[in-house]
């Protein structure tokens, strides 16, 4: 029988366990069994362990506070090339908030402005701010897919043209200029919350279908009424954040 | 300013604070405290004879009003004198009011103990101009992530107050808040023993909180609250203490009695989170020196006057309305959980809205994703009804994802609060519980209060 199984590492769950993105384990568990597949997922819950790179086919790092993300990221920089490795080769690693940040080049920290190299995968430079900005995000992928839901931003990333991720049609993104996430190869980072991926199973209905297409597995397509309650969650905020756009 | 206009200003201030109350019966408190810190931004300083030693502050997530109120309630019971900002705000100007109707002409303050509410972003600030030695933090959980973006940005702030001079209060279960116990000259940990209202979290999906000391993973043995229970880090030393100075034990809920150091103490609150409250202030009474006797008739006539929780009947059905603060996950699981005692036939009605606590209003609703709904879907729910135009349909997608079956949900995408009703009116059970905030609860209680079935 053919084996329909991704593998999904959720990384260092309970030291980045900002704003409920537990969910998006759920919600790529929910999409993948719509399409037929399985969604394995491992706990890398301690920084002592060994991460098996070989097996996973996602690596879902959520939002952290910024000391706890510094620590990941010197973990991270003791791996770096089994990370060059399975980055070059078309693996995902998907990151959210905060945590991004250890992908870009340098952050600048807002303690005697200290600046700590980063895993220089992104072209990325990322700035602690004095305050936060706690509002809805609304963007597309390509002029193609519509992403929806809410920003809690406490580091502004300066992101270089060619690996945005997608386009701001609301919200603040990546610093205000109109530009959120930041891409290279399928390491994806993203400002947005909700879970991501609970508000948007399109999203993760096409990441797990690139994964499957890879893997050689044949996936069942999700009828768009499986989708009902996420659409009519969408048109809900949409409505309301075009009240928002027609008072600027 | 110079020292010799602060009294003219004080003597004014006074004398607009006996004015207000004749023009704004429920309104005015921080007026006088606002004016004072507009012309001198050290005003608070200038006031004479505060003993720091009796200056008691109270912050953290979740607690702190109850407890501002049961202290002050307990020390006035013991014939102390005593100035608290329950009436007033929990920032910089409500401590300038509070020291301006506290005060003689000469600027003395005139009481033995104050006893503050202070908001966890105020601190820094309040402190830099009132150095408090005793600080009590009830917690330190997820909270207006608009504002606060994260908790370690609090633990930070309140981590800047602390001296060697000081001493601390601290709940031994709560892994963030006992973090910041290295600086302290002392410190005090309360507890609560396991009791019948413990649990465990199992679940593989759950998730724990990082180590404030080191980072790595805190496991916690079981839990009094959520996210407050006996606890270790896996990756240093740091765990609750094995010997608490206050100890709680034998918590019996039904007859409203538990037992610190072999005193039997009888309240009139008897959940978990109350309990926590109460062993706070047995810490701080202690502390001070309060006869155990004392303490006790304290407990026993307090009343709280900002209860979260509230009963009333409408159309032959118990209505019983829990608070929830908004982008704050405790909350609202400490209603779910104590929802989740109850195992008759019930149903229960969730309204989450979009934020509007300061511009821009957003649509944050992942704080629900904290939140574990499994021992509530476990029993008996005739009808779920989630309810608000922009939010319901995430409110809805949180319960099935839950396991709640889509046929027992109802959705209202409005913020007509008469769809509400309708609503209450067609389920035919009399056992309602209502989940919202405090704006929409008193819009449904002031339609409802209109209705002859209203009791």
């Amino acid at each position: 029988m053919e084996d329909k199984t991704i593998n999904i590492f959720w990384m260092y769950p309970d030291m980045l366990n900002l704003h409920g993105d537990r969910g998006n384990i759920l919600a790529l568990g929910k999409v993948a069994d719509k399409m037929g597949l399985t969604l394995n997922v491992t706990k890398i819950e301690r920084f002592n362990e060994k991460i098996d790179f070989e097996k996973a086919d996602i690596m879902l790092f959520s939002p952290g506070e910024l000391k706890v993300a510094l620590k990941v990221l010197d973990r991270l920089k003791d791996d770096i090339r089994e990370v060059e490795k399975y980055i070059a080769s078309n693996k995902y690693i998907l990151v959210i908030g905060t945590t991004g940040s250890i992908f870009g080049k340098e952050i600048e920290l807002l303690e005697d402005s200290k600046i700590v190299k980063g895993l220089d995968f992104f072209n990325m430079y990322s700035k602690e701010r004095n305050s936060v900005i706690g509002d809805d995000i609304y963007f597309s992928i390509n002029d193609k897919q519509e992403i929806i839901g809410s920003q809690i931003h406490m580091l502004d990333f300066d992101v270089n043209e060619t690996q945005v991720l997608g386009n701001i049609k609301y919200g603040y993104g990546d610093n205000g200029n109109k530009t959120e996430g930041a891409r290279v190869k399928n390491l994806i980072f993203t400002n947005t919350l909700g879970p991501v991926f609970v508000k948007n199973p399109w999203w993760a209905e096409s990441i797990l279908g690139d994964i499957a297409d890879r893997k050689g597995i044949e996936v069942k397509d999700i009828p768009v009424e499986h989708y009902e309650i996420e659409i009519k969650s969408f048109n809900s905020i949409k409505e309301l954040i075009d009240k928002k756009l027609e008072k600027i | 300013m110079r020292k010799i206009l602060f009294y003219p200003l004080l003597w004014l201030l006074k004398i607009v604070n006996k004015i207000i109350p004749i023009f704004r019966k429920n309104g005015g408190t921080m007026i006088t405290g606002k004016i004072a810190l507009m012309l001198d931004k050290n005003f608070i300083s200038k006031f004479k004879d505060i003993d720091y030693d009796k200056v008691i502050m109270i912050t953290g997530t979740n607690g702190k009003t109850s407890t501002t109120n049961m202290l002050a309630h307990s020390l006035r019971n013991a014939g102390k004198t005593v100035a608290t900002n329950l009436e007033g705000s929990n920032m910089l100007s409500g401590i300038a009011t509070l020291l301006i109707k506290n005060s003689t002409l000469a600027g003395i303050f005139n009481k033995e103990f104050m006893v503050l509410e202070i908001d966890e972003r105020s601190m820094q600030e309040i402190h830099k101009y009132l150095p408090a030695n005793n600080l009590c933090i009830t917690n330190l959980l997820k909270d207006q992530v608009q504002r606060n973006g994260d908790p370690d940005f609090i633990y930070r702030k309140i981590a800047s107050v602390i001296t060697d001079q000081m001493t601390l209060f601290l709940n031994n279960e709560e892994p963030r808040s006992k973090g910041l116990e290295d600086k302290a000259g002392q410190v005090i940990y309360y507890s609560l023993e396991q009791n019948v209202r413990t649990f465990k979290r199992d679940d593989f999906f759950q998730v724990s909180m990082p180590c404030p000391k080191c980072s790595s993973k805190i496991k916690y043995n079981y839990f009094n609250l959520e996210n407050i229970g006996n606890f270790y880090c896996t990756g240093c030393e740091f765990e609750s203490q094995k010997r608490p100075n206050v100890l709680v034990r034998n918590i019996n809920y039904e007859n409203k009695t538990f037992e610190c150091d072999d005193e039997i103490y009888e309240v009139n609150y008897e959940t978990p989170f109350y309990i926590y409250n109460y062993a706070l202030n047995i810490a701080v009474c202690r502390y001070f020196r309060i006869p155990v006797e004392t303490i006790k008739e304290g407990f026993k006539t307090f009343i709280n006057p900002y209860e979260r929780r509230e009963e009333f009947i409408y159309n032959n059905k118990k209505i019983k309305y829990m608070r929830m603060k908004q982008e704050n996950p405790e909350t609202l699981q400490n209603a779910l959980n104590d929802i989740a005692q109850d195992k008759s036939l019930k149903a229960i009605f969730i309204g989450l809205f979009e934020i509007k606590d300061f511009p821009p209003t957003y649509t944050n609703t992942f704080y629900f994703w904290d939140c574990n709904l499994k021992d509530v879907v476990s029993t008996e729910v005739e009808k779920y009804v989630s309810f608000s135009k922009s939010v319901a349909y995430d409110t809805t997608n949180r319960m099935i994802y839950a396991g709640v079956d889509k046929n027992k949900i109802i959705t209202i995408d409005s913020d007509n609060i008469e769809e509400v009703i309708k609503e209450l009116d067609n389920i035919e059970t009399d056992n309602v519980y209502l989940i919202t905030g405090m704006k929409p609860y008193k819009q449904i209680k002031k339609i409802l209060e209109n209705n002859k079935e209203f009791e």
